[in-house]
């Protein structure tokens, strides 16, 4: 557990380059340590860029990083045991079986034989993949795959979970369940920052929001609870009251006419 | 009135296309553009020497012989054969390009999907190569007035088909046995018969009285002896060599159809809970408690793949078939002679069980590669993992050939040979898998796991599979042919300090590596999740 007035992540100018190709520009962030954050953004914004820097996947060109409190670089073997991450494209070894992976998993992340084992039973029943023991991961539909990567995230009880679209592919009772473990995180004073394109869910789940547009540039960040109380957000002179109205606003997404359609 | 059913041939044409330009589009790689090159350079020189040498040149010969049929018999059978053993050992030409289900998002009905699958598989380059040789040869032979042009072209083609359709149903078979129990089992009788029969069995039909002119008799019903009979008579007998042409087609297209249709049988999916299967955690453990997840999980997908499992099964039985058979142009025989070659066989034993995972060892992770880096672990320990992984699973081969030369090396038995092996074996091992962990950082590709067939492996990679095979078994035929078995066992110590060397090469490759591992981890996992 962190002290409760450090963030759980400052990132201070971040920026990130493929090439002549710039991905995130400029980003300066603070996400408060115990919040269930929103990360938004349209398609190609960054988002998955940010989360790769953020948790030691990518190298970012300039910027610093801190999680924790601590400064994050390629060594900071420790602190990366303190976060769970679930990627987009998921990162699952599929000639694994589910409970083989997350053993692994789990031995990976320094839990001992036994704990390992008791954690693996308990997730896999409550992800409700009991019966997949003779199941290799690459047989498992979308939503099934999506679960363990979900519990390989969560099995060593990190401090901070990054989640990269958590809920697309799975069903509704899937979905409530993870939110009511996501809520128990933050309750614990852990964070949770996840990214999903269902505007609806963040309103429904997160206490704070940012949203990015293209090339990774921040344009707004705040407080959304009070939309939960029926209230809105003011924001160049408008009121919006719903996530969807004010992302729509920053981001400048419009439907294209399809005549032919 | 009878409806003859129209194929949906425009599509089907630019399904073929779509299949050429996939493979223009791999040019647009760095790597892809030096296959191509390579390729190119390769195909051109080829054409060159075969087209005279194999090809017109033969027809040539074939006539001025007087020998026409049998010249063509042996020049069509070489390249039936060879083709055959390319396709199926490499992989080359039966890559599926477009699987049945892929083609159900088409307007194309079974028909149309089945003559889509094969007009692709068939139109691959390594068959047009194979059908520009062919021609070459009617195309001699009805030059030099030894048969009709029209005749040959459809010999040929007759004769493509075939060696296609025994290609497809060889893969297919294969493919299907190494996923059903008892199957790894099957597979290695049938190796062990193609590599050793034909020794055993030849020289003592040679002797029995009959058994030639019978074997020559039955080699008549053969797809390039009914060819190379069309070829050469355009009158007698036209209507039998079309009949077993076109039975062997129809034959090898029921095989296929029966193969395929069982292997598309769905595996129950039993509902079972986790079994916790300690096997692999307790090999991996002997690597210390920190590696021992990282290897217990590479341990898994080498044992698991198909690929590496056809490949180990078949290891021991090939390295037997090039030293004690005289196909890799070895002329001497004796003992002495096959522990010679067996010094090569040895020093390629342990890479060519793994050498399709072990040259790309990340190949098979698809996005588990971005799960390494989410680890709390230096990533030089990955790479680590995946290399003493395959350096463990071969040294069980190394092992498995050293104990099989010792039970049942010809005799006499010198005291020398063990040691000579032995550092062979070790030290081709430790050459070997330093290479590989260069070509899996520098050349990496992503690589369908779950398949037995079909090269995938990166130019680099074949190029030291394929590069290192041969060197091992051409080098100890020119050694025993220059220097002699008396002279090699004279200096029985240069195998170990060799062996001392490549051990030091491969571990400066392992910590070299590492920090190429780092530095291009971001191009790896692009290309190993497809955005290359």
């Amino acid at each position: 557990m962190i002290p409760a007035m450090t963030p759980a992540i400052e990132v201070a100018n971040l920026t990130k380059k493929y090439g002549e190709t710039v991905a995130v520009e400029n980003l300066s962030l603070t996400v408060p340590a115990g919040t269930m954050f929103g990360f938004l953004g349209p398609n190609g914004s960054g988002k998955s860029t940010t989360i790769g820097c953020l948790t030691g996947l990518l190298d970012p060109t300039a910027g610093d990083i801190r999680i924790l409190g601590e400064p994050f670089n390629d060594g900071a073997v420790a602190l990366k045991r303190r976060m769970g991450v679930m990627p987009e494209s998921l990162g699952l070894f599929d000639a694994l079986y589910a409970h083989e992976f997350l053993f692994f998993q789990a031995r990976m992340f320094g839990l001992d034989e036994e704990t390992a084992r008791r954690r693996v039973s308990e997730l896999l029943d409550a992800m409700e993949l009991g019966g997949t023991g003779k199941k290799r991961l690459s047989e498992f539909s979308a939503g099934m795959r999506k679960r363990v990567a979900f519990a390989a995230a969560v099995i060593h009880g990190p401090d901070l979970l990054f989640l990269d679209e958590p809920f697309e592919s799975i069903d509704p009772a899937g979905v409530a369940s993870i939110k009511q473990w996501l809520h128990k995180i933050t309750a614990q004073g852990r964070t949770v920052f996840l990214t999903t394109h269902v505007l609806e869910t963040v309103e429904r789940t997160c206490s704070e929001v940012a949203i990015i547009t293209r090339p990774g540039k921040l344009v707004w960040q705040g407080d959304i609870s009070v939309l939960d109380r029926d209230g809105t957000i003011a924001h160049d002179g408008k009121e919006f009251r719903t996530l969807e109205q004010l992302f729509l606003h920053l981001t400048g997404e419009r439907y294209a006419q399809l005549d032919w359609l | 009135m009878l409806e003859i059913p129209v194929m949906n041939a425009p599509l089907i044409l630019r399904l073929v296309g779509l299949r050429y330009t996939l493979l223009w589009a791999q040019t647009r790689t760095r790597n892809g553009r030096i296959a191509l090159f390579l390729a190119g350079y390769l195909f051109a020189g080829l054409i060159v020497i075969l087209m005279t040498a194999g090809g017109i040149g033969a027809a040539m010969v074939a006539v001025r012989s007087g020998q026409a049929e049998p010249v063509a018999q042996a020049v069509l059978g070489g390249l039936f054969v060879n083709a055959l053993i390319a396709s199926v050992v490499t992989g080359f030409g039966i890559n599926t390009a477009f699987t049945d289900a892929a083609l159900r998002r088409y307007a194309l009905n079974l028909r149309e999907r089945l003559a889509a699958r094969h007009l692709t598989g068939i139109l691959e380059p390594i068959w047009i190569f194979v059908l520009g040789l062919d021609l070459g040869l009617a195309t001699g032979m009805y030059v030099f007035g030894a048969g009709s042009f029209w005749l040959g072209v459809v010999a040929v083609v007759l004769l493509l088909i075939t060696d296609y359709l025994l290609a497809r149903v060889l893969a297919t078979l294969i493919e299907w046995l190494s996923h059903v129990r008892g199957g790894t089992a099957i597979l290695f009788l049938m190796l062990m018969c193609a590599c050793l029969l034909p020794s055993f069995l030849i020289p003592r039909l040679a002797n029995a009285h009959g058994a030639k002119a019978a074997m020559m008799a039955a080699l008549h019903y053969t797809p390039p002896f009914a060819a190379a009979a069309l070829m050469a008579h355009a009158g007698a007998g036209l209507g039998r060599q079309f009949g077993i042409l076109a039975g062997w087609i129809e034959a090898l297209l029921l095989a296929l159809a029966a193969i395929e249709k069982q292997a598309a049988r769905p595996r129950g999916a039993v509902a079972a809970a986790a079994a916790w299967d300690n096997r692999y955690d307790r090999i991996a453990s002997i690597f210390g408690p920190a590696m021992a997840p990282l290897v217990g999980r590479s341990l898994r997908y080498y044992v698991r793949s198909n690929k590496v499992r056809f490949n180990y099964i078949a290891a021991i039985p090939l390295l037997a078939f090039l030293t004690f058979n005289r196909a890799s142009g070895a002329t001497e025989t004796g003992p002495l002679h096959y522990f010679v070659r067996a010094l090569g066989a040895f020093a390629v034993a342990g890479f060519l069980g793994t050498a399709v995972m072990s040259t790309n060892q990340f190949g098979f992770d698809a996005s588990g590669f971005r799960r390494y880096f989410l680890l709390p672990i230096a990533p030089g320990a990955i790479l680590r993992a995946s290399s003493y992984t395959a350096l463990f699973v071969g040294s069980t081969l190394v092992a498995a050939a050293w104990v099989l030369w010792l039970l049942f090396a010809p005799v006499p038995f010198d005291p020398r040979m063990a040691p000579m092996l032995l550092a062979s074996g070790v030290g081709g091992l430790c050459l070997f898998n330093a290479l590989a962990i260069w070509t899996s950082l520098l050349a990496a590709r992503p690589t369908n796991f779950e398949t037995t067939f079909g090269n995938q492996l990166s130019l680099a990679a074949n190029v030291l599979l394929i590069g290192g095979l041969l060197t091992c078994v051409f080098g100890v035929v020119a050694l025993d042919k220059m220097a002699g078995p008396a002279a090699v066992l004279r200096w029985w110590w240069v195998p170990i300090p060799a062996a001392a060397l490549a051990i030091a090469f491969y571990l400066y490759s392992l910590r070299r590596g590492a920090i190429v591992f780092v530095s291009r981890r971001e191009r790896l996992l692009n290309t190993l999740e497809g955005r290359n």
